[in-house]
């Protein structure tokens, strides 16, 4: 039997070089390529046909529709032009999560090297974005209105720490949630087995906890495109 | 026909519905605590730690990245609690 980490390996599936730089395919690969898939599929079924959109259509439009509600509430109508940032990250987490709900797949969320990728271009963008907005002006971020200025040396630094910590706490909250929820799948679904005759009792408690896994596969892509939102009004607004 | 009409009419006044209800808007402030707090905390601290190696002062600066660190951490729980309240 395999370790409960032992779904976690990267494997090669065929070795690949450029100009001496080895980039292996793995399997992680694999299923990011089929995640951009899925999301390709959904961008490129929408806005097809009016009389008669089919179940794709649908679906994407929905998606669509919930993150322009949901970036509309929490940045306002200049929020717009973000919609294509946040729907690309959505549904390319979301589609990760899903995938990786399917027995044998891989989970490419539970990867903190990835997760710390996107959550990096979040952070890399709101920092541009801020600079770009308001100039050297971006700085008095730093200082929350109204605090009295000898304060300002010890709250200048605390607040460049919580800035700092944004994307690690963004990368982290993912990684984590998609790990520690399939160990705790994989361990759970061993003691089945070692239990014997009394295995039923973890077989329910894996069927409840496979349903809480696709709970929280929505709800982390939904967090992680709600805090991008909402890091994106900080620096539009600046206080 | 007019049972058509008049689900398009509850189809289209559904969505104004969640959008100007404060109550629903979601800041998912119980999921962020925990790891707001111990990432505050890493930042802090790993900050203190590459100050402690570029000027050879072995526990000092890690130690002060500690403290604001937890403070900032502290700080963040604070604001997301304010958050929770208003929503």
């Amino acid at each position: 039997m395999h370790s409960p980490l032992h779904q976690f390996e990267i494997e090669k599936i065929f070795n690949f070089s450029i100009a001496g730089v080895d980039l292996p395919f793995t399997n992680s690969a694999l299923y990011m390529l089929l995640s951009v898939l899925a999301v390709a599929l959904l961008v490129f079924s929408s806005g097809r046909s009016i009389e008669k959109p089919g179940v794709i259509q649908v679906f994407a439009e929905k998606i669509f529709g919930f993150i322009q509600s949901l970036v509309e509430e929490n940045i306002g109508q200049t929020g717009q032009k973000y919609i294509p940032l946040v729907f690309s990250l959505f549904t390319f987490i979301l589609f990760g999560n899903l995938f990786g709900m399917i027995p044998y797949a891989y989970t490419f969320t539970s990867q903190i090297i990835l997760t710390f990728a996107l959550a990096l271009v979040v952070f890399v963008l709101i920092t541009l974005i801020g600079f770009i907005k308001h100039g050297f002006h971006f700085f008095s971020y730093f200082l929350p209105p109204g605090a009295p200025i000898f304060m300002a040396p010890l709250l200048i630094v605390i607040e460049i720490i919580s800035f700092l910590s944004r994307p690690i706490s963004l990368s982290i909250r993912l990684f984590a949630n998609m790990m520690a929820g399939h160990t705790m799948l994989k361990v759970f679904s061993m003691f089945t087995i070692s239990l014997g005759v009394f295995g039923f009792s973890t077989i329910i408690a894996t069927s409840v906890l496979i349903g809480f896994e696709f709970m929280i596969a929505f709800l982390q892509a939904y967090v992680f495109s709600v805090l991008t939102c909402l890091y994106l009004r900080d620096v539009i607004e600046l206080h | 026909m007019s049972d058509l009409k008049q689900r398009i009419k509850v189809a289209q006044q559904k969505p104004n519905k969640v959008k100007n209800d404060p109550k629903t808007q979601p800041s998912f402030g119980f999921l962020r605590i925990s790891i707001d707090l111990v990432s505050s905390m890493a930042v802090g601290i790993g900050i203190g730690f590459f100050i402690d190696e570029y000027f050879d002062t072995k526990p000092i600066a890690m130690i002060v990245g500690f403290f604001l660190g937890s403070i900032s951490g502290f700080l963040s729980i604070y604001r997301l609690n304010q958050q929770m309240k208003k929503s």
